[in-house]
């Protein structure tokens, strides 16, 4: 057969998402022990965020489209070709992206900035790149 | 890569998801190989010529 993609069992997922609320916490507690609060609060915001969204994910009917398949573990072959170009055109954004900051931050570009913009440009080229290519078929 | 089988499939009324769900693949695959927007690897194609028994030429043509 063209793909031997089995659902995720239950047990995976409870065990995956109590392993994700752990790490959030761990890195939540360690931020607000040293005094970086802010950075806390945006793990926590961020991490609940994209929890929420993997458990929609993993409840909405894999028939809906690519993400709910990828969450359930029931990607195709056109889904995993899908997700490896989207893959390939995040890594050149984040290269163009990286050098484009290396010249900024010789203008004053702070380096938070820099790892910003490069995780910003994969991420939203990676979600643009897959959503574009399964629309196109 | 021109092919038959919205035409196979059609013939034994068989909707996108239900041949999708023989073949272990989503309907937005089959709807993209009907299209002709996707090529199927050669292990799809060979379920799919065994499901219409029928050959990979026969159901598959090159432009």
């Amino acid at each position: 057969m063209s793909t031997d993609a089995r659902p995720t069992p239950l047990i995976a997922k409870i065990a995956s998402a109590t392993a994700a609320i752990a790490a959030v916490t761990a890195i939540a507690v360690v931020s607000y022990a040293t005094g970086h609060d802010s950075i806390g609060k945006g793990a926590i915001q961020g991490g609940a965020v994209t929890l929420a969204l993997i458990l929609v994910l993993w409840t909405v009917n894999p028939r809906r489209g690519l993400a709910s398949r990828t969450a359930n573990g029931l990607a195709d072959e056109r889904d995993n070709r899908i997700l490896t170009h989207a893959f390939a055109h995040s890594a050149c954004a984040m290269g163009g992206a990286a050098i484009a900051c290396l010249v900024a931050s010789f203008y004053g570009l702070p380096a938070a900035g820099v790892a910003g913009i490069v995780v910003w440009a994969g991420l939203l080229t990676f979600l643009a790149s897959a959503a574009i290519q399964a629309r196109r078929g | 890569m021109r092919n038959d089988v919205r035409e196979r499939r059609e013939a034994r009324g068989l909707s996108q998801a239900a041949l999708g769900d023989a073949l272990g693949v989503s309907r937005q695959t089959v709807n993209s190989i009907e299209k002709g927007r996707y090529d199927p690897s050669l292990p799809l194609a060979f379920a799919i010529a065994a499901f219409f028994a029928a050959t990979i030429e026969e159901i598959f043509h090159v432009d």
